[in-house]
């Protein structure tokens, strides 16, 4: 006689389980994927500067000549914090030059860059690689990047004509950047 | 007499450990290098690119720098207060990890003792309030009405 044997089937995962992992998957393979692409903090930033008159800026420049921010008053200036070894930084230079050529014949605007803990050597060398006809300080730079409140280059601050400090920009910036801005704080600050 | 002697005791007690706090911050404390001031200093201040680090403890490169300008302006003869006041002027009052006295970080620190100080003036209240009821003794006719009770019982 046979004996009558039950067979017991292993229940498979129920279908709440499968959506509750498929959505988790979801959920971290989007937060992989912006971690992944992040390139940190971007674009206008705060800084306790703005609307206060701009830090003194004033040092030997590599050209030999010396450089006063006090002496560019009547024009926008842009003060680019860089260092020769940061990549956003060689990125942004190109637009930093064709905002220089646009601009500095009209002599409504100009730029000064700033090396953060890098060498005079190299810094010399990058604007002979790179161009860029402006003022550039390599030496004793640190302390003007303190009294910006520099974190990380690039770092870029806007000082309207009337030697206050209008905007900052955290990370790499383009021309149209710059001059939207402007036209953006023209009509907020005097005597521009 | 308007305080117990007891009352005099504590508020002694009270007033020795207020100036004690006082004094202990009002003296200066043996001359300080400009070294221990640039060391002391960079502990009070945030690495502006690290997450819970001082400047003191990172070394990113804005820390570096940081360290390198508090020493300058230590070896100027600049005083703590002005060479924090400099640094909270670039990068603002984030940068200062020492607990505000104003604001609302000002009364996060002062709540808690106000409510502690009224907790302990609740709990006295409330001790001497049990302390003053009135406790009565049995009387000899009491007693006498609980034995025939008892004796009734039995």
């Amino acid at each position: 006689m046979d004996e009558e044997v039950e067979l017991v089937v292993p229940a498979g995962p129920s279908r709440v389980a499968l959506i509750g992992a498929a959505a988790a998957g979801v959920v971290l393979v989007a937060f992989i994927s912006v971690l992944a692409t992040s390139s940190g903090e971007q674009g206008l930033g705060p800084s306790p500067l703005i609307s206060n008159e701009a830090p003194l800026v004033v040092g030997e420049s590599t050209d030999g000549t010396t450089y006063d921010l006090a002496d560019e008053r009547g024009r926008w200036v842009v003060v680019n914090f860089f260092a020769t070894t940061c990549i956003p930084c060689i990125r942004e230079h190109p637009e930093l030059v064709a905002f220089d050529e646009t601009h500095s014949p009209i002599g409504d605007a100009s730029v000064v860059s700033i090396a953060f803990s890098d060498s005079s050597n190299n810094v010399r060398e990058f604007f002979e690689d790179n161009g860029g006809d402006w003022s550039v300080l390599a030496e004793d730079t640190g302390r003007h990047a303190i009294s910006y409140g520099v974190a990380a280059v690039p770092e870029t601050y806007l000082v309207a004509p009337n030697g206050v400090v209008t905007s900052k920009f955290i990370g790499g910036i383009t021309q149209a950047d710059i001059e939207n801005e402007i036209a953006r704080m023209s009509g907020v600050v005097d005597g521009s | 007499m308007i305080f117990s002697k007891r009352s005099v005791i504590w508020l002694t007690l009270l007033a020795a450990a207020l100036s004690s706090l006082v004094i202990s911050t009002q003296i200066d404390g043996p001359a300080r290098t400009n070294e221990d001031r640039v060391r002391a200093l960079s502990e009070d201040f945030a690495c502006p690119t690290c997450d819970g680090q001082s400047v003191a403890e990172s070394n990113a490169v804005v820390a570096v720098e940081i360290r390198r300008d508090i020493r300058r302006q230590v070896d100027i003869g600049s005083t703590d207060a002005e060479i924090t006041q400099t640094l909270v002027a670039s990068y603002g009052n984030s940068i200062d990890l020492r607990p505000q006295s104003g604001g609302i970080v000002g009364l996060i620190w002062i709540v808690p003792v106000v409510v502690m100080v009224f907790g302990f003036a609740a709990l006295a209240s409330v001790f001497r309030r049990w302390k003053s009821v009135d406790v009565r003794t049995a009387s000899a006719d009491d007693l006498a009405l609980v034995n025939d009770l008892r004796k009734g019982r039995t």
